[in-house]
């Protein structure tokens, strides 16, 4: 086992001012290694961009407060960092890429000058040399036709287009960590596909760590390595790929599994369970899923909840753990083959 | 591009078809005899029926129309009422004072505005961005007249730093145009300073929360870089039309500030050619406005695909 690239401990992020704050994150605890790939997976607004976005200090200064115990790259804490050391971290160490390759990138500035910016910003490269490296990275993301694209604007290119130029330009550094939030959820389903294949072939030559945000169990299946479930803010079950779809050992991502099988036998659209994420507003007690899971009890609702290890490497908040484990579903087997 | 011109000026046709016709009929559109009504109230029949005569009054309507546009052709506006001078020379003679004293204007004012919206956006909703709406607020809620005289009292009465009325003209040297220019403009560009500092601030709080200002600041660009680069680019468009829109009530007349300082520019020329119902004054002028504020809609439609290549010539 590598040394971890990328720690968090105990990461809360909330925005507004007590009493009317809102809890976004909470006591959320992951670490990364090199080459690794953890999925981040929850509904939406489950806090899952919050949490990338915590990371490299990007929520609005002035609404958010971010706080954690731990915050550290290759064992450097981040936390406290001032926004010019953070500049030299953002882009080079830890990259990022969003959902909607439409709006990330500026409609008014080029590509080329878009990628050779994300070189420069990190190294005295001349222009010159900084199109070079544009150019090389543009056919690295399989960008037909290049050196055209140099010159050309995000509104001329394709949707699977532009998200490539945005790995592009995430990967132009070689950064250690790549943070990627539901980079495909815009992109039709085959460019999605090519779009997975660019990310895994490129982790696998730079050795990069990748957080993987997303809401489609199917991509985790195809990608990860580890996942880490997340509901109204905290991670409730985290463990590696087939500990989580083969035995999962919270109420929520039982109800997950179970609905993505439920998707698959009538192939449709995925179905929610029924209910909705919680605001969190203030300290509460007791599971946030309770009212919504199937094998809550009443204690569910009122009693203090802890991380525990129930096999190596798998921890679940759930109280349940061995009821929902003993009700096995059928989803994991569905999902993974 | 040339085509996108071409366009643009087809359809200004329209417009200014529309204005000719105005100016036209400005003189018919007036209650009574436009003879006797230029002529004045002290004027013998004689001199009334001159003017008629010089106005072709007594001709049909659509002859009268056809000889004016044939005129027009030529860039003859007719006579002033009053003065008996060419209109096209006195406009011509009032031109520079105005277009100088608005261009100095402008470029003050945006260069005080754009940074002041800049900021009050980067830093909305605290002490900073409050100062620059309350100073905004201020510069176009003091007349200009009292921020006139007061500059004159200070830097040209007091400290004879600069002159205290009147323009110089550029063919006597621009340093003293300059220095003539100094005080006017400083008084004016506080008005337009308001204007266009709100109007950056606004599109630049939009443009802030776009996912591309985001990514630009994932990629390690500091706060200035950001704002200068990626966000300032994208708000070009509002701000550009509302210096437009300033540079055009500056040409279109400043009578004012053409007063307190002296100028003898095109803002004071209307005035007197309204008072003293100079028609052929007042329709010569009507034009000129026209064809001017055609000319800075289309320079400013011009700019708009430098900010944002999804526009296409
Ligand atoms: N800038 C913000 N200000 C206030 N609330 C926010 C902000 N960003 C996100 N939130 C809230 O935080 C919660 C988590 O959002 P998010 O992390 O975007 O969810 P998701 O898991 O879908 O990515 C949501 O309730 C959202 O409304
Ligand atoms: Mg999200």
């Amino acid at each position: 086992m590598t040394a971890p690239v990328l720690q968090v401990e105990n990461l809360g992020v909330s925005f507004g001012v007590e009493p009317n704050a809102l809890h976004a994150v909470r006591e959320v605890s992951f670490s990364l290694s090199a080459g690794e790939t953890l999925c981040l997976v929850g509904e939406s607004g489950s806090g899952k961009s919050v949490t990338a976005l915590a990371l490299l200090n990007l929520l609005p200064p002035r609404s958010a407060r971010i706080s954690a115990s731990r915050l550290a790259l290759e064992g450097r804490s981040l936390l406290g960092l001032g926004e010019r050391e953070l500049s030299h971290i953002r882009g080079k160490a830890i990259s990022m890429i969003f959902q909607d390759p439409m709006s990330s990138l500026n409609p008014a500035l080029t590509v080329g000058y878009q990628l050779a910016e994300a070189v420069r910003l990190h190294g005295p490269v001349s222009a010159a040399a900084a199109r070079r490296d544009a150019l090389a990275i543009l056919d690295k993301v399989r960008i037909p036709d290049a050196a055209r694209r140099l010159d050309e604007y995000p509104h001329q290119l394709s949707g699977g287009m532009r998200q490539r130029v945005m790995i592009a330009m995430a990967l132009a550094c070689r950064p250690r960590v790549l943070i990627a939030d539901e980079p495909t959820t815009a992109l039709d389903v085959t460019v999605q596909a090519q779009i997975l294949e660019l990310i895994g072939d490129l982790k696998a030559d730079f050795g990069t760590a990748v957080l993987f945000i997303t809401h489609d169990l199917g991509v985790v299946a195809e990608i990860a390595d580890r996942v880490a479930v997340m509901y109204a803010g905290r991670i409730v079950e985290e463990g590696e790929v087939s500990q989580i779809f083969d035995d999962p050992a919270h109420g929520y991502t039982h109800g997950l599994l179970s609905t993505l099988a439920v998707a698959n036998r009538h192939a449709q659209r995925l179905p929610e369970i029924p209910g909705s994420t919680p605001r969190i507003l203030g300290a509460d007690m007791g599971c946030s899923f309770a009212p919504r899971c199937a094998f809550a009890e009443p204690q569910c609702r009122t009693m203090e909840l802890h991380m525990a290890e129930i096999a190596p490497g798998h921890v679940t908040r759930c109280r349940r753990a061995a009821i929902v484990r003993g009700a096995k579903s059928e989803a994991g087997h569905l999902a993974h083959g | 591009m040339l085509r996108y011109v071409g366009l643009r000026l087809l359809s200004t046709i329209p417009v200014l078809a529309f204005v000719l016709l105005l100016a036209f009929f400005l003189l018919h559109l007036a209650p009574g005899d436009p003879a006797a009504l230029i002529a004045g109230d002290s004027a013998t029949p004689a001199q009334v029926e001159a003017i008629r005569a010089q106005l072709h009054l007594n001709e049909p309507l659509s002859t009268q129309l056809w000889i004016w546009l044939i005129d027009l052709a030529h860039f003859d506006l007719g006579r002033s009422v009053f003065s008996n001078l060419p209109v096209t020379q006195l406009i011509a003679q009032r031109f520079e004072p105005t277009l100088m004293l608005a261009i100095s204007t402008t470029i003050l004012a945006v260069l005080l505005a754009v940074p002041l919206g800049v900021i009050a956006a980067y830093r909305a909703r605290t002490g900073i961005d409050r100062g620059v709406i309350v100073l905004a607020v201020a510069g176009y809620s003091v007349p200009v007249f009292v921020i006139g005289y007061c500059l004159i009292f200070v830097f040209a009465v007091q400290l004879h730093w600069l002159p205290v009325q009147g323009y110089k003209p550029l063919a006597e040297g621009l340093g003293g145009t300059l220095r003539s220019l100094v005080l006017p403009t400083v008084a004016l560009a506080l008005l337009y300073v308001g204007l266009i500092a709100r109007v950056t601030r606004a599109t630049m709080l939009e443009v802030l929360d776009e996912d591309y200002i985001r990514t630009a600041r994932a990629k390690g660009a500091l706060t200035l870089r950001v704002l200068c680069i990626h966000a300032l680019k994208n708000a070009g468009p509002p701000i550009v039309t509302v210096i437009g829109i300033g540079f055009a009530s500056l040409i279109g007349g400043v009578v004012v500030t053409e007063t307190v300082f002296n100028i003898p520019g095109l803002g004071r020329l209307t005035a007197e050619a309204v008072l003293r119902r100079d028609y052929p004054l007042v329709q010569g002028m009507l034009l000129t406005f026209a064809v001017m504020l055609v000319a800075i809609n289309l320079v400013v439609d011009l700019t708009y695909p430098l900010f944002d290549p999804r526009i296409r010539y």
